[in-house]
């Protein structure tokens, strides 16, 4: 099921980490109100934000649970993503409305801006090692193995014994957790986070990624990734600005998305790398060596 | 089913390939029970009032015209949608009100009208996921990685590969099954099932599309399992097929089970014959 709430998850990271690391008090005039004034260490509210988008994730997961076609569940995360910016945006008193929380602490802001940048790409990189490798750990084996044929037919798998719901509501706390830290980590380098950060179409983004990368193909993802959300929206930043078309550029952007994700359901649906899935040996009589002989990427 | 071993899936192997399939445990008494169960779809019975109970180590047939409801009574039967009256008990347990998965867990599977294979996992890969309550995923198994389950995932792929082998599906193991013929998805189906080591197979017109060879096959194949314990409810069209492997058979017209008995007799039965004519 195409999860497109998952923009939600992300901004749930991004307040949690926002707000339990701002501090008591603006002392800039009051400008914004903080929820519960903490001033906790980067590491605890990174943990933090991944623990509140695990929740967040659980609770965009229950709206899916109920027996509808996957398009239409599709449509039910779309409503809710839309909503949920919604009525954040429409409460100041809670999480800054639609101006948001600013002055958000860089955890190396005690470094030189060029230093502390590259501290910062570092730390993310390492981030997205240990990310991979723990996805991994779902994705390969037999838990791939199950969620893949939860995937392709969810009531056949009930059929096999498999609890549905189970599997869904851990997909969406997996899910949800690894956004909640990604929301945590954009959020300490950019320093602000508003209602507009996470529109709907910053999900589409997403979407994007994972079709042009592979669906059901980790490493696929991980490069749709880099090159869509990465290359692409952030590289058109640095094309030269032409003064009578303000934001051109940042369409282009968008504009460029969109295309890819045309030609590629059209032109290339499997992404650049498809899905594989490994090869079994057949085992030799009294060799319990045998089995899987070539893993695939997925 | 593409290239049959010598020997066919019906003779020997077969007890190997299932040498772990359960016995009922039911004991003597009926493995499933069904009592006045009925569906109602808005102002329309689809099943009304039926009831029958299966023995251990048996096939039972349900056949009737189409829109009788046979496809309805297994549907419930299996959890997949619930009744609305009757009881359905299984080894001797109310299951009524119980998901389909757990009734899965206890041996209660089914296959569907049309396969329902795992399109992108190759046809080995839909048998070896078969297996529920895996170590691999439980919390342990996530945390501990594959020391923690590869002895079991051997054991899995063995049992999977003698199916393979025993339907003569070898060559097939590594292809998507998505990519397989309906034959074959139909055969990749039955294993799935198999390597759940039911109690009791629900099987929904099996027959369906294969060619009169691969259905004699797959006859010889219920018979084994029926011969290892197993309990068979099978709907099917195939009557001559019906009167081959099943020692009782329910006919059902109407929402309703209007006769039952052995498949000879029930030919020479008027208000069956009208069944055909008229339902």
């Amino acid at each position: 099921m195409a999860n497109l709430a998952y923009i939600v998850v992300i901004a749930a990271g991004a307040y949690t980490y926002g707000i339990l690391t701002l501090g008591p008090d603006t002392g800039n005039g009051g400008f914004q109100q903080y929820v519960l004034g903490y001033r906790l260490p980067f590491f605890v509210a990174v943990i933090a934000a991944a623990v509140a988008g695990a929740v967040v994730g659980v609770l965009i997961g229950v709206t899916g649970l109920k027996r509808i076609r996957q398009d239409y569940q599709a449509m039910v995360m779309l409503v809710i993503s839309i909503m949920a910016a919604t009525v954040i945006g429409a409460a100041p008193s809670f999480l800054g409305g639609e101006p948001g929380l600013s002055l958000i602490p860089n955890p190396f802001a005690n470094l030189s801006p060029a230093t502390g940048d590259w501290a910062y790409v570092a730390m993310v990189a390492f981030a997205c090692v240990v990310g991979y490798l723990v996805m991994r750990r779902f994705t390969s084996g037999p838990m791939g193995r199950a969620l893949r044929a939860m995937r392709d037919d969810e009531h056949a798998a009930a059929a096999m014994g498999f609890s549905i719901v189970k599997m869904r509501l851990l997909t969406q706390a997996v899910g949800g957790a690894f956004g909640g830290v990604s929301g945590a980590l954009l959020v300490a380098f950019i320093g602000g986070w508003s209602p507009g950060a996470w529109a709907y179409v910053e999900t589409l983004a997403l979407l994007t990624a994972v079709i042009v990368g592979g669906m059901g193909n980790d490493f696929g993802v991980s490069l749709g990734t880099f090159v869509i959300a990465v290359l692409l929206l952030q590289g058109v930043q640095f094309l030269p600005q032409i003064r009578s078309h303000t934001g051109l550029t940042e369409a282009i952007g968008w504009m460029t998305l969109g295309i890819l994700t045309i030609a590629f359901l059209w032109l290339r649906p499997q992404g650049v790398f498809r899905e594989r899935r490994p090869r079994y040996g057949q085992p030799a009589v009294g060799n319990a060596g045998g089995g899987e002989v070539a893993e695939g990427h997925g | 089913m593409s290239s049959t071993p010598a020997g066919g899936p019906g003779s020997a192997p077969v007890a190997e390939a299932l040498a772990g399939t359960s016995k009922s445990g039911a004991g003597d008494g009926p493995i499933l029970r069904v009592a006045s169960l009925s569906r109602q779809y808005g102002g329309v019975r689809a099943v009304d009032g039926v009831s029958f109970e299966l023995l251990p180590g048996t096939i039972t047939g349900i056949i009737g015209p189409n829109g009788a409801g046979k496809s309805t009574v297994l549907t419930v039967v299996s959890g997949f949608i619930s009744p609305s009256a009757g009881t359905i008990e299984f080894l001797g347990r109310d299951v009524t009100r119980l998901p389909m998965h757990r009734r899965a867990q206890m041996g209660l599977v089914r296959t569907f009208q049309i396969a329902r294979v795992f399109e992108g996992l190759t046809a080995i890969e839909n048998l070896m996921v078969a297996v529920p309550q895996q170590r691999s995923l439980t919390p342990m198994g996530l945390l501990r990685g594959k020391r923690y389950w590869r002895s079991e995932e051997q054991e899995i792929l063995e049992r999977a590969w003698t199916l393979m082998n025993t339907f003569g599906m070898a060559d097939k193991a590594n292809e998507k099954a998505g990519r397989l013929s309906g034959g074959q998805r139909r055969a990749v189906e039955i294993m799935r099932a198999l390597m759940m080591r039911p109690k009791l197979l629900l099987v929904d017109e099996p027959m369906a599309g294969l060619n009169p060879k691969l259905s004699r096959e797959l006859e010889d194949v219920f018979l084994s399992l029926r011969e290892q314990g197993l309990s068979i409810l099978i709907i099917e069209h195939e009557l001559d097929t019906v009167e081959r492997i099943c020692s009782e058979v329910l006919v059902m017209a109407w929402g309703k089970v209007i006769a039952r008995g052995e498949m000879a007799e029930l030919r020479t039965r008027k208000e069956v014959q009208d069944a055909y004519v008229v339902g």
